[in-house]
């Protein structure tokens, strides 16, 4: 496909892509382990999401932990929602997961049933994934204490998820979303040290363009994200749209903010409002796309994140160049 | 140094983020006579309180409120034969957990290391507590406060449940229940029937030493 910002950026509407992938497991009685591990099931949960939510990406789920479990750590899951960390690795080590291998084949098929719309991937941020794999308190007690070891503990990480965002665009994706929410609790000198390098490590060995997810109170990073090589940056409640527009040169696509919270518990006339107040002020600016916070839970009403999309669809941007 | 000056020291280097420096100047302090209570109170509540005003006014993010408080626990670590058995006087008493189905403990561990260190006694219940474990923990702890943490958005709900369990075993009214975490808000806090919301962890702790204070 063409220029991903481009595209994105051409729209008269406000494009819509939520981080969006559970909410379809019950409806399709698809488990998150069967889906995770069966490219054939994980295919037909992003086919279901792309026709019954018209949103403008296809993506498969987001599972942050694809990456610490090839590293060593344990995973646990639940029927419908993410999977989570059970434990930490002790030492870390690098394997290929049947996981892994499961969600680059997924990215592979999606390509022929996308029906022209981009086909997006997730990959975890090296310094979100190394929390993941040695626990967030050890690898913080790292950056200030023993720098040197923070040093190795992200170099073996990211030699790991640079090599499956790799393997994800020889699939063929068109993007890949960087979750990085980990990042959020570092300071912003430590995460120029700690955390952009790898990032931008990531990004620079790929050849298709990146969004860079960074939920979390990370109002204090906007700056430096800009600065990762990333072609749009996702952002949550704490920053509003018009300030990340305004800090954010105009070519970086900006993804945001509609809290998931909000929307698995309001009232869908409430969400319709609150959609239409999150866009106003950005109407101008060609560069946002309509999106939630972070991922939405399972058991959110269909219905909520109908209104969600459809409203955002609805709603025409007013560019004033 | 004077006993005062090596407190002082050792707030400063809490403050500064000087794992080392900490760690020496405990033990300088202890050979100049200073008691662990009054490193508790002097370096280690003082340091972290400043910690928190610095996080309050973005001049520090919440990795510093994390290494703050592993310095904090190292001091503790270090003063704990110098105690005889005598327990230190604490302001309150918490049990703390992350809710049923949510591995995450950052956000809890993060309130709990800045509890102790406003001197309340903290029963750490770990994550993925289910209501029930709240509740046994109540009646055989017998705190002032439960404190409850979701970074889930799907394990929010949770929380709702334990302050029904809560009220089922009829200990609602014996204690205070403050909830937080990234997915928490005001409103939801409210909605469920807790006392209180903590933003951020430098606001629960206030929110806790004020419900100790008007006890």
């Amino acid at each position: 496909m063409k220029n991903l910002k481009e595209y994105f950026m051409s729209f008269e509407r406000f494009p819509v892509i939520p981080i969006l992938g559970y909410p379809a497991l019950p409806a399709l009685n698809i488990s998150t382990q069967e889906c995770l591990f069966s490219p054939e099931k994980h295919c037909k949960v992003a086919k279901y999401l792309l026709q019954e939510y018209e949103v403008d990406a296809m993506l498969p789920l987001l599972d942050l932990t694809v990456e610490a479990e090839a590293l060593g750590a344990q995973v646990k899951y639940t029927a419908y929602e993410a999977p989570q960390i059970a434990e930490h690795a002790e030492n870390i080590t690098s394997r290929k997961t049947e996981k892994m291998k499961a969600y680059i084949q997924t990215v592979e098929k999606l390509r022929g049933i996308s029906r022209g719309a981009p086909v997006g991937a997730y990959v975890t941020g090296p310094f979100t994934a190394a929390g993941q794999v040695i626990g967030i308190q050890k690898l913080i007690k790292q950056v200030y204490i023993q720098e040197e070891m923070a040093k190795e503990t992200l170099e073996r990480v990211v030699e790991t998820v640079q090599g499956y965002g790799e393997k994800i665009e020889e699939a063929g994706a068109d993007f890949i979303i960087v979750a990085e929410p980990t990042s959020s609790l570092l300071s912003p000198e430590q995460f120029k040290k700690h955390s952009k390098p790898y990032i931008k490590k990531v990004i620079g060995a790929l050849k298709i363009e990146t969004i860079l997810h960074i939920c979390g109170k990370a109002r204090h990073l906007l700056k430096e994200v800009q600065e990762t090589g990333a072609a749009g940056v996702s952002v949550d409640q704490n920053i509003p749209l018009q300030e990340a527009a305004k800090t954010l040169p105009e070519n970086i696509l900006i993804l945001g903010n509609y809290p998931p919270t909000n929307l698995a518990h309001e009232k869908p006339s409430i969400i319709k409002e609150n959609v239409e107040k999150m866009l106003e002020p950005v109407k101008e600016h060609k560069n946002i796309i309509a999106s939630t916070g972070c991922d939405i839970p399972a058991k959110t009403p269909p219905e909520n994140i109908k209104t969600f999309i459809q409203t955002a669809k609805n709603t025409k941007r007013k560019p004033t160049t | 140094m004077s006993k005062d000056e090596l407190l002082n020291a050792i707030r400063d280097s809490i403050v500064n983020l000087d794992f080392d420096k900490s760690k020496e100047y405990t033990l300088k302090a202890l050979e100049a006579g200073a008691t662990p209570q009054e490193i508790i109170l002097k370096s280690i509540a003082e340091g972290m309180e400043i910690v928190g005003k610095k996080f309050e006014a973005s001049e520090y993010f919440l990795s510093e409120l994390i290494v703050a408080g592993e310095i904090g626990k190292e001091i503790t670590k270090i003063l704990e034969p110098y105690l005889k058995g005598g327990e230190i006087k604490k302001i309150g008493k918490v049990v703390i957990g992350t809710v049923r189905g949510d591995l995450h403990d950052i956000g809890k561990n993060i309130v709990a290391m800045m509890l102790e260190a406003a001197e309340f006694k903290v029963i750490d219940l770990g994550a993925d507590v289910p209501p029930e474990k709240f509740v046994e923990a109540v009646k055989q702890e017998k705190p002032d406060i439960v404190g409850m943490s979701a970074l889930l958005t799907v394990t929010m709900v949770e929380m709702k449940n334990v302050i029904e369990a809560l009220k089922e075993a009829g200990l609602r009214e014996k204690v205070k229940v403050i909830i937080g975490g990234a997915a928490v808000t005001e409103d939801y806090a409210k909605s469920i029937g807790a006392d209180g919301y903590g933003a951020n962890a430098v606001e629960g702790v206030r929110i806790c030493k004020q419900w100790m204070a008007e006890k």
